[in-house]
């Protein structure tokens, strides 16, 4: 639930500040993993990314993927078949598939309020001239 | 849908997000029809108005009826799901769901239901505490938590239980124990622990009937007594670890226990 409302900030954050971001959300999960459904990893622009949708292994390859969904504006569905001999050689311990759907960010206006607003400006503290 | 539509459709979930309220994000994922897009979005807060288009009226209604169902459950987990249309179509849609915070109302504010507190905040519960005694319900004693100063006779004029509050009681006093008892199954919350020996509990109970107080069945199962796991907790610390797994496998749906006893099938799957 906190996670949720961690991404929500970030995004809210990249806004802000002029970044486009890409929202990677895991969808379906067969056999073993370690993120279920519903688990978000945002991306940005340059690869920074907040959230954690597995345990650390997809995230590299996700931020690639996101790079070119902000660039084409269009949503990816992706499949990490996880068996460690295969693809890995990691020892990752959790065989399972995970689909991933990164979608692109609509570029939202950033919903503040007064406060957060004054804050961004330097102006928190002042009192409100009328 | 157009880019304003969208854009207003992101920030109202967003919105639902930051701010901890009950919401679904539903996301055409696949489809076996041409006109059906995948990305397409419909939102479902659990109070206002959908907002959006998965790109087919009738499947609209099938994903809000569906959204709906999931957020009238206790504790609805994200999912695909496929969906088949009249036409015979078939498409996958991703039902994102944000629950608000889970709270945790502890009656008793002794020196157990301290642990209790913090450990419930760590898990993610808004912490509640309610207990008459300023010197005991205090801030510094429980940091992060709601405190309501308040005896028995203020509790319905104070105190909200809702549907995602559970409830523990612990006052270590008879009295207050048996009104806090009758104060939760009276309202909606959905787990009421009690902590004490069921001869404790039982003879509670017949107090209460006494004082013309009788409970329904679907009352009486939903009271969690005596409270917690079995792992065999002694100290305090450890007694609040022994409630919490309760409460936390009571929220799943799942029986507590040792996962290696468990047959082949997923450890996430509630029993």
């Amino acid at each position: 639930m906190k996670e949720n409302r961690d991404i929500a900030r970030a995004m809210e954050e990249a806004k802000r500040a002029g970044r486009k971001v890409a929202l990677a959300t895991v969808v379906r999960v067969k056999g073993s993993a370690y993120r279920r459904e519903g688990a978000k990893l945002l991306i940005d622009e340059e690869g920074n990314t907040v959230g954690v949708i597995s345990g650390g292994c997809l995230e590299p390859d996700v931020a690639e993927v996101a790079k070119k969904v902000m660039a084409d504006g269009r949503p990816v569905l992706k499949s990490y078949e996880l068996d460690e001999e295969l693809v890995w050689g990691l020892g990752l311990g959790c065989p399972g598939t995970v689909d991933i759907w990164i979608e692109p960010v609509p570029d939202t206006d950033v919903p503040r309020t007064l406060r957060e607003a004054r804050k961004a400006e330097g102006l928190e503290g002042r009192e409100e001239s009328s | 849908m157009s880019g304003q539509r969208e854009k207003e459709l992101y920030e109202s979930w967003l919105r639902c997000l930051r701010e901890g309220r009950a919401a679904v994000l539903a996301r055409l994922l696949e489809s076996s029809s041409p006109d059906l897009q995948a990305g397409a979005r419909l939102f479902i807060p659990e109070e206002g108005e959908p907002m959006g288009d998965l790109g087919d009226p009738s499947l609209n209604r099938l994903v809000i009826e569906r959204a709906r169902e999931k957020l009238a459950t206790l504790y609805p987990r994200s999912e695909t799901c496929p969906v088949s249309l009249p036409g015979g179509e078939q498409v996958q849609v991703f039902f994102d769901i944000n629950l608000p915070p889970f709270e945790l109302m502890i009656f008793g504010a002794g020196h157990d239901a301290v642990p209790v507190a913090k450990f419930a905040l760590e898990l993610g519960f808004r912490t509640t505490v309610v207990d008459p005694r300023p010197a005991y319900a205090t801030g510094e004693r429980f940091p992060g938590s709601r405190i309501i100063l308040a005896d028995r006779h203020s509790w319905e004029e104070k105190v909200t239980v809702g549907r995602r509050t559970f409830v523990l009681v612990m006052n270590h006093h008879l009295e207050r124990d048996r009104a806090a008892i009758r104060f939760a199954l009276n309202s909606p919350a959905p787990y009421v622990g009690v902590l004490g020996p069921r001869s404790r509990r039982e003879r509670m109970l017949e107090a209460l009937e006494k004082e013309g107080v009788r409970f329904e069945k679907e009352q009486l199962s939903r009271m969690y007594s005596p409270v917690g796991l079995d792992i065999g907790a002694e100290t305090p610390e450890e007694v609040a670890v022994s409630i919490l797994a309760e409460v936390l496998a009571f929220r799943s749906g799942h029986k507590g226990g040792f996962l290696r006893e468990r047959s082949r099938d997923s450890i996430h799957q509630p029993l």
